[in-house]
């Protein structure tokens, strides 16, 4: 556990949101969370792949078999209420511990730890930005596990840009009538949950063009009662469920809104404040997305390594008949080389929740800043090199790599769209171009940078020949 | 990316460098402790020069990209 002692677990107990937070607590909650991974959520992966989910002819969606007991299990452990407040029956833990959470759930099943991803970000998205009544109302549900949440951003002509977006919203009785269709929808239709919060961008009547113009509404598949008991069936349908290269297991949805007369959903924050509220949740949601590619990668490191302990062939260099495959310099080296670069991603991971985390402390200026100059990074960097890990730990395999019986090829298909959910590659570029570096002319990557050169010269002349040499070699690149 | 590359040798380095404090202090397992060290190194042999051709194909500007026609395509 040397990721724990790379960030000052201490400053995360100043914080007053964190005061419970400690060293055990940390301790416990990866133990649970690990046996949750490898009894529960792996056994229903490679399974749940080949399976994928299905829309039966009445509209339903039914996930692989095992996942409804697998949904239960997290449901049951309190597992959905990780970052909500406590107020709201949460749990309350930082980022920087529930990314280890994550990083070992979506290596486990990334398909199914998807409908776990979304929920949190529904969480986030309403602490933040609904009403007193909206978060009292619809949190607990959600932390309890009992209610699962959705992003709605996506229509056929607005992807990227979500300037585009045509779903309407009337305004009807002191809530809205919504109708439209959105594409791609994560967990849209499932059958885990006995109820599906939406979050859904779209337009009023007189709301202005583009950008400014957008709204966000909450949007349940069953409208509850004020009791919270289950109402009647909202006007959402689910028109399809998409064939994909990967993560087949979680379905991919295309929701009809208002075919009879309108959903009926209701409005989060203030009319026109859609984007502003999406870009309040946006670090917490890419950062988690960089977090899938870092899980996905030590996946595929992790049954690299164990074939190549395992597989006879040819007689390596210096070695001898029967010597397994990692005894083939090459191999040694793709196997070390991807060690190497998840754990750099991994030490980058947690220090990014850490500085998420940091956003609430005293210090929150400084961690704002940085953060909001890393997470696009994270994002970008983890799940494209999740690319060629995966790809890496295929070749390891051979032929075997190429047959999906196997499990590795599943890796390979699930990372793919890592790099494109949440802003792809090239939006993640931008943001940190225009939206962090010019806008300040470079002050913040400046003082990064600056920082993290005093770091290294102070590491270098600690008087240890080794970290001497290292950062040689890092000074050299730069 | 590149930058992506460099906040990877920078936790590297933080790692390596914790990890040879740790040492000292015989907390954590040695091999492990030895272990986290040399995949460092090999992050800063093997994986960081990545940004030498990255940052090469950045400098020579992407002008040629630029003038290739949509009907060329
Ligand atoms: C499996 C899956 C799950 C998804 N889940 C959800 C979900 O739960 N909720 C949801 O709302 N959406 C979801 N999406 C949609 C996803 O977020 C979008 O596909 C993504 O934002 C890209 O939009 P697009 O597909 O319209 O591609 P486009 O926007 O058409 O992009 C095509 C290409 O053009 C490039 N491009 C576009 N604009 C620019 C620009 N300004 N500068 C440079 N390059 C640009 C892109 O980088 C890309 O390479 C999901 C998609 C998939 C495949």
């Amino acid at each position: 556990m040397l990721s724990k002692n790379l960030i000052n677990l201490d400053e995360l107990n100043k914080i007053s949101d964190y005061q419970h937070f400690s060293d055990d607590l940390v301790d416990a909650i990866l133990e649970e969370a690990g046996k949750i991974g490898s009894e529960v959520l792996d056994p229903c992966n490679l399974s749940g792949d080949h399976e994928g989910s299905k829309r039966l002819d009445s509209g339903e969606v039914r996930t692989p078999k095992g996942y409804k007991e697998a949904y239960e299990s997290l449901r049951d452990g309190g597992w959905f209420g990780l970052e909500a407040k406590e107020q709201y029956g949460g749990q309350q833990i930082p980022v920087t511990l529930s990314a280890a959470v994550n990083e070992i759930w979506h290596s486990s099943n990334m398909s199914l730890a998807l409908c776990h991803l979304l929920t949190q970000g529904l969480i986030y998205a309403l602490q933040k930005s609904a009403s007193d009544d909206q978060k009292n109302f619809y949190v607990p549900k959600l932390a309890s596990g009992e209610w699962t949440g959705t992003m709605n951003l996506t229509e056929p002509q607005a992807g990227t840009d979500l300037s585009s977006i045509k779903t309407k919203a009337v305004k009807e009785n002191g809530h809205y009538k919504i109708s439209g269709q959105k594409i791609y929808i994560t967990y849209g239709e499932h059958d885990l949950s006995e109820n599906i919060i939406h979050l859904v961008l779209a337009r009023t009547p007189d709301a202005p063009e583009g950008n400014k113009g957008i709204s966000v509404f909450i949007v349940p598949k069953f409208i509850p009662n004020e009791d919270g008991s289950l109402g009647e069936k909202n006007d959402v349908s689910c028109l399809s469920i998409e064939k994909k290269l990967g993560v087949k297991g979680s379905p991919t949805a295309v929701l009809q809104f208002g075919d009879n007369g309108g959903a009926i959903g209701y409005l989060v924050g203030e009319e026109n404040q859609g984007l502003n509220i999406m870009f309040e949740m946006m670090n917490h949601a890419r950062f988690s997305v960089g977090v899938q590619g870092l899980a996905v990668s030590e996946r595929a490191y992790q049954q690299s390594k164990m074939y190549a302990f395992d597989r006879v062939q040819g007689i390596p260099i210096d070695g001898n008949k029967g010597d397994p495959i990692i005894d083939h310099p090459d191999v040694l080296r793709l196997a070390s080389t991807m060690k190497s670069e998840v754990e750099a991603m991994r030490a980058l991971a947690i220090y990014g929740g850490f500085a998420l985390d940091m956003t609430k402390s005293s210090q929150n200026e400084y961690w704002e800043t940085k953060s909001s100059l890393m997470i696009p990074i994270i994002k970008g960097w983890l799940t494209e090199r999740s690319l060629e890990i995966t790809s890496n730990a295929i070749q390891i395999h051979g032929g075997m790599g190429f047959i999906e019986e196997t499990g590795i090829a599943q890796h390979y298909r699930d990372a793919r769209i890592l790099p494109i959910y949440e802003g792809t590659t090239a939006i993640q570029a931008n943001d940190l171009v225009f939206r962090k570096t010019l806008r300040d002319n470079g002050k913040a990557i400046t003082e990064l940078v600056e920082e993290i050169n005093s770091e290294i010269s102070e590491i270098s002349n600690s008087g240890n020949e080794v970290l001497k040499n290292l950062c040689e070699k890092m000074t050299q690149s730069l | 990316m590149m930058l992506g590359y460099v906040f990877g040798g920078w936790m590297m380095i933080k790692s390596a460098s914790k990890s040879l404090e740790l040492k000292n202090t015989g907390e954590l397992d040695e091999d492990f402790l030895n272990a986290k060290v040399n995949t460092s190194s090999i992050y800063l042999s093997s994986i960081l020069p990545k940004i030498e051709s990255l940052s090469s194909i950045i400098l020579k500007g992407d002008e040629d990209i630029l003038s290739m026609k949509k009907n060329w395509l």
